[in-house]
């Protein structure tokens, strides 16, 4: 019994010390503040400035993206607006003003947020986490698994037989929450997807340089999906919508 | 018949229609003139005749007349059947304008027969200076009956296409484009032409571009119009065609002009750069018989060849004037002359049902820049998108029409309701003054909604009753939260470590299950650990008794060292061998390990008792011979080491 005060306690100790690993907030509140004063009297570029340069330290943080996407947004650039927005949802997916910024933005440049058809709190339990959650969550599954299959090769009898269920219980949550991963990799706001930034639109070719023809376009702020990033200064991109895929300048384009 | 009648036959039948069309061919050509004596701002008409050329065999001569411009006003041809005889007669009709004083000699013109050719007389034209009684009778008719013609105040004689609108030229247009006939004698020019030389933003500039030619064209000139700066432009169609007899001697001119309403944008300068227009122009073919490409050229056509002008008008800029201060409220950039109506949509008005309300901005200027009047919203009216509908028009080349705007109004609950006044105000550039326009309030009569449902109220004191209405969408606010939640921090935490680490749990897994695989393992096979591990073993209670016979237990150290001989040949044979006796352990050790040889058994078996004796009568062994049995006895194992496997 004390073997397994002894795990527990070590286990427990190795998660406090990750999360004591957590990085300071990088940008201080004075600053967020200052810029939130200049948005508010209607100073967008400045603001977007400020906004942009917390960002420069801190690309995870989603009030950044947020707070940046309204000023772009004012600043009418409805695609880097969609794009921010976009990020911020992908770091925090369940803040309501996120959610509804990025929805407004999307349908003002003629996208639906929730797929037609799909009923919204299914979606919206599918965006529950945000992708570094998910990973967390399998990693953290990961650990539970193998130190309880630890647990079950060390200890005999009793302990042995909770750690045998509790390691096939962590496994599963592993499988489920990798299943999750693999089906975000293909939705709407995965990796893969980017966003249309050029101002006006892009024009998608039918290869991966100008001498090609020009075989549809795409408006500004338009989700798509990145197919190929092989080529230097061209994406392969498509609208699945539509079912149209083609070659789009990278310099028209922001990564999710 | 003789032969020499018949040859009188042929020749009658084959010769006299020889004779007689030889005598058709014939060519004879007159000139003549209408007058001899003009006056610089008259014309005189020149015919030329040419006689008996019924194939049309003749081209239309190409004429130069020195001191006159000269304008083609086509031909006109005329049969004659006099006498059982056929003669024709085309007649080649031109126009000259002088552009000299004095005795001018029109030159004999050149006839091209088809290979026959003749000539014309010259003929002697006085042209004096002074204006003619039949000019000056024009020149009062237009100024007592034409007082819409910009032109009136000059000698003209204008005929404009039939149908077309009279080109309104600018009055300044005129004296500009008669100065440059007398100064360069141009047969084709270009103006540009504004009606004015400033104005305020929105205020409407007429701009005249005209292409002026008194020679005929190869084909449809091209025009490019010109590029406008700090100005917004609307055409006025239709393009204006005519001839136009200018100031300058009198001389016709055809002319081609295009209109377009200008409207500056912002104060400060307008450019308007130049317009362009090329033209072909026929020119005479330069004929040469010798030429080895006379035959190719001829059958290609390129006999007839074109010179190409081009020709540009001057660039120019007009000042935008800035608009007066003192602007309402209610202005929001409309230049020009408006009027206002209002109408609301007629019909029974219910609760939360929409109905239109219609203002109408009609009059004169750019209805581009003609926003809807403000909707102020109210209690009673919730207001949706306005639908814009313009309908512009360009009568007399002034740009207006009307502006409709259709608000869209829902009423929020019912009762006696008024649509408030709307406000237009606009500029007007002909009195520089701002003029606001208000609609007249309309009230209904709206009536209680069937369908609508009962708004509950939380104020049972019976205070005004007030329904919370979404009356617009709009991005959320920007948020306060700088860092992130608990959870997506430990994810952040969790994703930002070296992914090696994620692999620790999986090695020591890996670790512990092979360790306890390893110790089944053991479990199981016993006897083969204790075999391997013989060695070992003794070799390590050797080391134990030579430190004990360092420290003077002698005693001790060779029971430790009998022990150790024993357990290492019981764990090489598996079986308990110290309870044997000497000569039935060989024997086993034999027969396990065949190797074994004669010799080698024998010190087993000297070893063996010489270890027994020490062993049994502890009172024998001192350290000398403790020593030399551990000697022995390492020396025995490593010998059986090698033997025993």
């Amino acid at each position: 019994m004390k073997r397994i005060k002894n795990a527990v306690f070590l286990f427990i100790f190795f998660a406090a010390g990750i999360v004591s690993a957590v990085p300071a907030v990088l940008y201080a509140s004075e600053d967020f503040s200052r810029f939130n004063e200049m948005y508010r009297g209607e100073q967008y570029e400045e603001a977007y400035k400020g906004y942009a340069a917390g960002l420069a330290k801190d690309r995870n943080n989603p009030g950044l993206w947020y707070n940046a996407g309204n000023t772009l947004y004012r600043l009418n650039r409805p695609g880097d607006a969609v794009y921010a927005y976009a990020k911020a949802f992908s770091l925090a997916p369940r803040d309501g003003d996120i959610r509804f910024n990025l929805e407004y933005a999307m349908r003002q440049t003629g996208q639906a947020f929730i797929p037609e058809g799909t009923p919204r709190a299914l979606y919206l339990m599918f965006y529950m986490f945000s992708d570094q959650e998910l990973k967390a969550l399998s990693a953290v599954f990961f650990w539970i698994a193998m130190l309880s299959a630890c647990a079950a090769t060390v200890f005999s009898d009793r302990v042995r037989r909770y750690s045998v269920r509790v390691s096939v219980i962590a496994f599963m949550v592993l499988m489920f929450s990798g299943g999750w991963i693999w089906a975000r990799h293909y939705s709407q706001f995965s990796s893969s997807a980017a966003v249309i930034t050029e101002t006006g639109g892009l024009k998608l070719l039918s290869g991966p340089g100008e001498n090609f023809r020009e075989c549809a376009s795409a408006p500004e702020g338009r989700i798509v999906r990145i197919l190929s990033s092989s080529d230097d200064r061209y994406y392969e991109i498509g609208l699945a919508a539509e079912g149209i895929s083609g070659w789009a300048l990278k310099s028209g384009v922001k990564k999710l | 018949m003789s032969f020499v009648s018949l040859l009188k036959k042929v020749f009658l039948i084959l010769g006299l229609p020889l004779c007689f069309t030889g005598q058709a061919w014939a060519l004879m050509a007159t000139a003549s003139v209408d007058k001899n004596r003009i006056t610089m701002d008259e014309t005189v008409t020149l015919y030329i005749e040419v006689l008996d050329d019924p194939y049309g065999r003749a081209r239309q001569p190409r004429i130069q007349v020195p001191g006159f411009g000269v304008g083609s006003m086509g031909s006109s041809t005329r049969v004659l059947l006099q006498n059982g005889r056929m003669s024709t007669t085309r007649t080649y009709t031109y126009v000259l304008s002088p552009r000299l004083t004095g005795k001018l000699t029109i030159p004999a013109v050149r006839i091209d027969g088809g290979g026959e050719v003749t000539t014309t007389q010259p003929i002697i034209v006085e042209v004096v200076k002074g204006a003619s009684e039949s000019s000056q009778r024009r020149r009062k008719a237009a100024r007592t009956g034409r007082q819409q013609n910009p032109y009136s105040g000059y000698e003209d004689d204008e005929e404009e296409d039939e149908g077309r609108a009279p080109a309104q030229s600018p009055q300044s247009a005129q004296p500009q484009v008669r100065q440059r006939v007398q100064q360069t004698s141009e047969s084709m020019f270009l103006t540009a032409v504004a009606d004015k030389t400033s104005a305020y933003p929105g205020e409407q500039i007429t701009l005249s571009v005209t292409f002026y030619t008194m020679v005929p064209l190869a084909d449809n000139p091209q025009y490019l119009p010109p590029v406008f700066k700090n100005f917004m432009s609307e055409d006025l169609p239709p393009v204006r065609n005519g001839q136009k007899s200018l100031t300058a001697g009198g001389a016709i001119y055809g002319y081609s002009e295009i209109k377009t309403a200008l409207f500056g944008l912002a104060s400060g300068q307008g450019e308007i750069q130049e317009a362009t227009v090329t033209a072909n122009v026929a020119s005479a073919p330069d004929i040469d018989p010798f030429d080895p490409n006379f035959i190719q050229n001829f059958m290609n056509g390129t006999m007839n060849s074109t010179e190409k002008k081009v020709l540009k008008s001057k660039p120019f800029k007009i000042r935008i004037k800035p608009l007066p201060a003192g602007a309402p409220a209610s202005f929001s950039g409309a230049v020009g002359s408006y009027t206002m109506r209002s109408m609301a949509e007629k019909g029974k008005y219910k609760e939360g049902e929409p109905l239109s309300f219609t203002v109408t901005v009609s009059g004169r200027g750019n209805l581009k820049s003609v926003t809807a009047p403000k909707f102020k919203e109210t209690p009673d009216f919730k207001v949706f998108d306005t639908q814009v509908a313009t309908n512009q028009t360009r009568d007399n080349d002034r740009v207006g029409g009307k502006k409709t705007f259709t608000y869209l109004l829902v009423p929020r609950s019912a009762g006696h309701k008024v649509i408030p006044s709307l406000s237009f105000s606009y500029f007007d550039p002909s009195t520089e003054h701002y003029y606001t326009l208000n609609t007249k309030p309309a009230e209904i009569e709206v009536a209680r909604s069937d369908t609508a449902s009962k708004n509950v109220v939380f104020n049972p004191s019976g205070a005004a009753e007030q329904v919370v209405t979404a009356t617009g969408t709009d991005i959320r606010y920007v948020t306060e939260k700088t860092g992130r939640g608990p959870l997506a921090s430990f994810a952040a935490s969790v994703v930002s470590l070296p992914g090696w680490i994620h692999i620790l749990p999986l090695l020591l897994f890996i670790v512990l299950l092979t360790a306890k695989s390893f110790s089944r393992y053991r479990e199981k096979n016993p006897q083969l650990f204790r075999f391997k591990g013989a060695r070992g073993k003794a070799f390590h209670q050797l080391d134990e008794a030579g430190d004990m016979i360092k420290a003077g237990q002698s005693s001790e150290a060779v029971s430790l060292l009998y022990d150790a001989f024993m357990d290492y040949l019981s764990d090489k044979c598996g079986e308990k061998v110290s309870a044997m006796q000497v000569r039935k352990a060989i024997e086993v050790i034999r027969s396990k390990f065949p190797k074994v040889k004669d010799s080698e058994a024998d010190s087993i078996r000297n070893l063996w008792q010489e270890l027994e004796m020490h062993h049994y009568a502890p009172g024998k062994a001192d350290k000398f011979s403790s020593e030399a049995l551990l000697q022995q006895c390492r020396m025995i194992l490593k010998m059986l080491d090698g033997k025993l496997k």
